[in-house]
């Protein structure tokens, strides 16, 4: 199937302005992935990652194909897959391609990844 | 499927059209690696859109770009990365057979000093198993290390 290209630099709505295309591009994720605790990934997700390590109990690495242009410039999203009210998850940028993810349960009171998966969504600067 | 001309094409946009072209290969081996002595054996999995790239070809820079830009993000006073040029002019690399994609996801994503010296000292620091060899529960994970006996047999 052939894909046409559309260029534009500005997106303008009859009433309500107009929008430069640098806000919808630079906006985007640039990262995203549904990582189980065993590094498997589910591949309808993932995107721009080369690698998922098992670290441990509730240790995620993220590797990417494209890195970023530091490790401070990514704003990070993760979120749950399971009905558990009391799990939070920390991202930990170790580089500008490389992150780590944490899984914890309060109600246990350390890194915890049973019967459970998250949802990354990485955004910021490319490489 | 032919991969298009991609020299010179930003990688993402490279990453994107694979995305939407190829289907995900789910590799079966999985790199099990001891990078601490005090840690636990960490084992590295393929994403499998990256496994697909690798073998379709021409979509991936060589390993070589990743190692340039991991050095100057190494430099003291390093604030942002200013050769990613390298990530997306150099020319992609052919085809990969499975076990070459696992040997640059290596080079890649495993600490250097892992897998420059994976079997030096009184250990093996590095392994590559299939996945059916590993556990099949996350039982005691924080506990797991490669198996040197196993390895001497």
């Amino acid at each position: 199937m052939a894909h046409g290209k559309i260029k534009a630099d500005t997106l303008e709505h009859s009433t309500a302005g107009s929008l430069d295309t640098q806000y919808v591009v630079n906006g985007s994720a640039k990262v995203t992935g549904n990582l189980q605790p065993d590094g498997s990934s589910n591949s309808t997700v993932s995107m721009n990652i080369s690698s998922v390590t098992d670290g441990g109990t509730g240790l995620n690495t993220v590797a990417v194909s494209n890195a970023f242009t530091a490790a401070l410039a990514v704003a990070a999203l993760i979120s749950n897959h399971d009905s558990s009210y009391n799990r939070h998850h920390t991202v930990d940028d170790a580089s500008a391609s490389s992150f780590i993810t944490r899984s914890q349960q309060s109600s246990v009171g350390s890194l915890y990844d049973a019967d459970t998966a998250h949802s990354i969504a990485f955004f910021g600067d490319l490489a | 499927m032919q991969t298009p001309e991609f020299q010179g094409t930003h990688l993402f946009d490279r990453l994107c059209w694979a995305k939407e072209n190829l289907d995900g290969v789910q590799s079966d081996y999985r790199v099990v690696y001891e990078d601490n002595i005090d840690e636990c054996a960490k084992i590295l999995v393929p994403d499998p859109n990256w496994m697909a790239c690798a073998l379709q070809g021409d979509i991936l820079p060589p390993v070589w770009v990743y190692w340039e830009l991991a050095k100057d993000e190494a430099k003291e006073g390093f604030i942002k990365h200013t050769r990613g040029n390298l990530l997306h002019e150099t020319n992609p690399i052919g085809p990969m057979t499975e076990e070459e994609a696992i040997e640059y996801l290596i080079k890649k994503d495993c600490p250097p000093d892992v897998w420059q010296t994976y079997n030096e000292g009184n250990r093996q620091k590095m392994v590559i198993c299939r996945k059916e060899q590993l556990p099949k529960t996350r039982e005691w994970r924080n506990a797991w290390k490669i198996n040197q006996e196993l390895l001497a047999a």
